[in-house]
């Protein structure tokens, strides 16, 4: 195994020396900076262009002193002066329509309604995870499930979003507890987008489930009706048992079931992952998601954790670090970490996935993957908590058990611990254009667009970055938040030096693992048929599978 | 047999500038507070003078911080988001 | 930090900062204050024709100095953070503005029938301090000895009632 790349420690992470420096303010097109290691300075421009040069080219471009004229002793200088053309450096070459055109396509979210709707469709949970966000309430819970009325006034909103496709996320607590209402959604959802005035939408369906309560009559169902699931697996057996508790339960027989909350989600990951082979679907495609959430415990086990998801076959990984919603403001003390050791930890994991990559095993992070779209393609995947304007409203709603709806899923863990800053109103009585166009959203869009923020401002990385105004309103009271001492600026800033740093080495190997992990492919399967087709014809039932 | 003076506290005073604070917000503030503490209101130069007294110091000193809150927000919401123009 | 800027008593728990107007604009002390509003109690004076103090009392007890002095620390941060953003917005208005009205405009799509049946025209939708919206005989109508004008054609344009 190669040596990790951490991060070095002896020179500011970012800064150009600029001493002498006499700008020619008519040579270079406008554009922004960053130092990277080996002497090297990034720059970006509006469009999100980048190149990378060494600090002497960096010097002579600010300059104004590279010459476009042939020469045997200018060839170098030429070589440089068409990079710096073709990247529209150069403000005598400056395209603006083709400047258009990149900024159009990295924007191309903007104009569309949300389209992601969260369900909370209960807040009993069956796990007790110690940095829950979601506010779960324990099994025995009263009124704190979701009623079919409800979910139907959220479908109703959700189908009226102008978006061309919706994804209904069933969320909670554990959403299984209340199942019957996620399956009266989805044949609800189905029916009404059938009957669309303007034609059905492309409406998806997903599950954040621990999978504990998972059983093959539901299994059954969540397949033939083409639900993704989405689970937690935060790494191996004892990191994972340590942080989410699941009590054993007595059965009826009198033994004992459960305990490990690791056990429940592995079994179910193989039979679901099975269960899609069975299908006929693409195995290198289709497979149960799983995410982590980094705690302190975590850190030092960056390897197991890669290895663990990779032994479930898990094709995707996304280190998310802690986030301060939930429980987490309780056992932040003892399950927080600061960030540069996070970035440690990101690194060497990310360096180790590139190895396995190389070998032939096919793992992305999910940061990279989302943070190398928007750099090497000039495509956005919106990810809606990484875009400028944020997601928060116009391209997401999270609705509470109750019918309460949010701007995001963070604003509605703050309501459920007293603050009510990014509630915007409810299903029962809402109309869709009032909730996004009501004034918290407004304040949200403005507060995340990058164009009007310190720091993001001049920021190399501001092309392609984001922080959701929710992260700051509740890291520092304010939702514009201050940049400098935001931890997850702090995050999303050294996750894209990283990745900045080993596409200025070049290396092929590494720039070939990279590119395949920006390629998006499709999954066609989870696009609901109208409910003029069967089931059978359109989503391949898991019997006819079985039995060819 | 006529029922003794309720005893009032020293009066705890709040200036209040009138280029920081709107004087519709100010009003608002007192009207909701009113209630939890007896406010007399002077002008003073620049300022509004709230002379705020309950029998009880301890609440005197609550209403007239809460007050000032109050105020404040009001103004803020009041301004909107334009350049600063005393209204 | 400068003592003639910044003053705390601890046993009184509270903070002051005195701040030139000129570097920080009232908006920038409006936005800073504001954040403190649910933890601390804040009270803004004029002590001088250019200078504000803000006055921070926290809500709960404060057990250290260092505490206060984190206090005046943030509040500096903030401040300085408002008065940097109230500039760049104002430079790039433009495509703030143009993002943000696409970004809304397009999450909330053209009315319904339905929206429109329960719009209210009867109110003024739209400021008009030019007047461009009345009748000429409106704007120009003759007004008898002792009326003033009181059209919204009189209002200066970019004055206390026109729109931005």
């Amino acid at each position: 195994m190669t040596e990790p790349s951490t991060l070095p420690r002896t020179l500011p992470h970012g800064l150009v020396p600029l001493r002498g420096l006499k700008m020619d303010a008519g040579f270079p097109a406008f554009f922004r900076y960053r130092g990277l290691p080996k002497d090297r300075v990034l720059l970006t421009n509006l469009e999100g262009n980048f190149i990378v040069l060494s600090a002497e080219e960096f010097r002579a471009f600010a300059q104004g002193q590279i010459a476009a004229d042939t020469g045997s002793e200018a060839s170098a200088e030429t070589d440089l002066y068409t990079r710096l053309r073709d990247g529209n450096f150069l403000r005598a070459h400056y395209d603006v329509k083709r400047a258009q055109e990149a900024l159009k396509r990295r924007k191309n979210f903007v104009g569309y309604g949300p389209n992601l709707h969260m369900l909370v469709v209960t807040l009993r949970c069956n796990e007790t995870c110690v940095y829950c966000h979601a506010s779960r309430a324990p099994m025995e819970a009263q009124k704190v499930d979701m009623t079919p009325e409800i979910a139907e006034k959220c479908v109703d909103l959700a189908l009226s979003s102008t978006s061309p496709g919706i994804t209904i996320e069933f969320q909670g607590g554990e959403p299984l507890v209340n199942f019957e209402v996620v399956q009266h959604v989805i044949e609800y959802a189905r029916k009404k987008n059938a009957t669309l005035p303007s034609g059905p939408k492309a409406l998806e369906f997903t599950m954040v489930s621990n999978l504990s309560m998972m059983d093959e009559e539901k299994l059954k169902y969540l397949l033939e009706n083409a639900v993704q699931i989405c689970t937690s697996i935060d790494g191996p057996k004892g990191l994972h048992d340590k942080q989410r508790k699941l009590p054993a339960l007595k059965l009826a027989s009198g033994e004992k079931s459960g305990g490990s909350a690791w056990e429940a989600s592995v079994k179910w990951i193989k039979r679901i992952n099975e269960a899609y082979t069975q299908m006929g679907l693409d195995p290198t495609l289709y497979r149960v998601e799983a995410l982590l959430t980094t705690t302190i415990n975590t850190l030092p086990l960056w390897k197991e954790v890669v290895d663990q998801y990779v032994a479930l076959g898990c094709r995707a990984i996304f280190l998310r670090p802690l986030d301060p919603f939930g429980f987490a403001e309780k056992t932040g003390a003892r399950l927080e970490y600061p960030r540069v050791e996070y970035l440690d930890y990101y690194r060497r994991s990310v360096d180790y996935m590139i190895e396995l990559n190389q070998q032939g095993v096919e793992v992305l992070e999910r940061y990279a993957a989302i943070f190398l779209t928007k750099i090497l393609n000039g495509e956005d995947p919106n990810f809606l908590d990484i875009r400028s304007p944020g997601g928060a409203g116009i391209g997401a709603l999270a609705y509470n058990y109750d019918g309460g709806i949010f701007t995001c899923d963070e604003g509605r863990m703050l309501h459920e611990t007293g603050d009510d800053t990014f509630l915007l109103g409810n299903a029962m009585d809402a109309k869709y254009r009032d909730i996004v166009g009501h004034e918290t959203v407004r304040a949200v869009v403005l507060a995340s667009n990058l164009d009007g923020r310190p720091d993001c401002v001049n920021c190399a990385y501001q092309p392609y970055c984001g922080v959701p105004p929710s992260h700051s309103h509740k890291t520092q009271g304010t939702i514009f938040g201050r940049m400098r001492e935001s931890s997850l600026c702090a995050v999303h800033k050294g996750i894209q030096d990283y990745l900045f740093e080993k596409i200025a080495d070049a290396d092929p190997k590494v720039m070939e693992v990279f590119r395949r992990w920006t390629t998006i492919r499709p999954r066609e399967h989870f696009i609901q048929a109208s409910v003029g087709d069967s089931v059978e014809d359109s989503n391949l039932g898991i019997e006819e599978a079985k039995h060819g | 047999m006529s029922e003794p003076a309720v005893q009032m506290s020293e009066p705890r005073i709040l200036r209040l500038h009138s280029e920081l604070y709107v004087n519709a917000a100010i009003e608002e503030a007192i009207g909701l507070y009113r209630n939890h503490a007896e406010i007399t209101r002077t002008e003073e130069g620049p300022y509004t003078m709230l002379s705020i007294t309950s029998p009880r110091p301890a609440r005197a000193e609550k209403v007239a911080k809460e007050l000032a809150n109050y105020a404040l927000g009001l103004t803020i919401q009041a301004r909107g988001a334009g350049p600063g123009v005393a209204r | 930090m400068p003592t003639d800027q910044v003053d705390a008593e601890f046993a009184a728990r509270s903070v002051g900062v005195t701040l030139d107007e000129s570097v920080y604009p009232l908006d920038a002390v409006y936005g800073a204050s504001y954040t403190f509003i649910d933890r601390c109690y804040v009270l803004l004076d004029r002590v001088s024709p250019t200078r504000i103090r803000i006055s921070l009392t926290p809500k709960k007890e404060v057990t250290s100095e260092d505490e206060l002095r984190a206090m005046v620390g943030e509040l500096s941060n903030e401040l300085l953070s408002c008065a940097w953003r109230s500039q760049i917005v104002r430079e790039n208005r433009a495509v703030i503005e143009a993002v943000t009205l696409q970004a809304i405009g397009g999450a909330m799509g053209p009315p319904s029938l339905d929206d429109l049946k329960d719009f209210d025209f009867s109110e003024e939708p739209f400021e008009d301090p030019l007047g461009i919206g009345l009748s000429w005989e409106e704007k120009y109508k003759k007004t008898k000895p002792g009326e003033t004008a009181t059209t919204e054609a009189s209002a200066a344009p970019g004055g206390e009632e026109s729109g931005t």
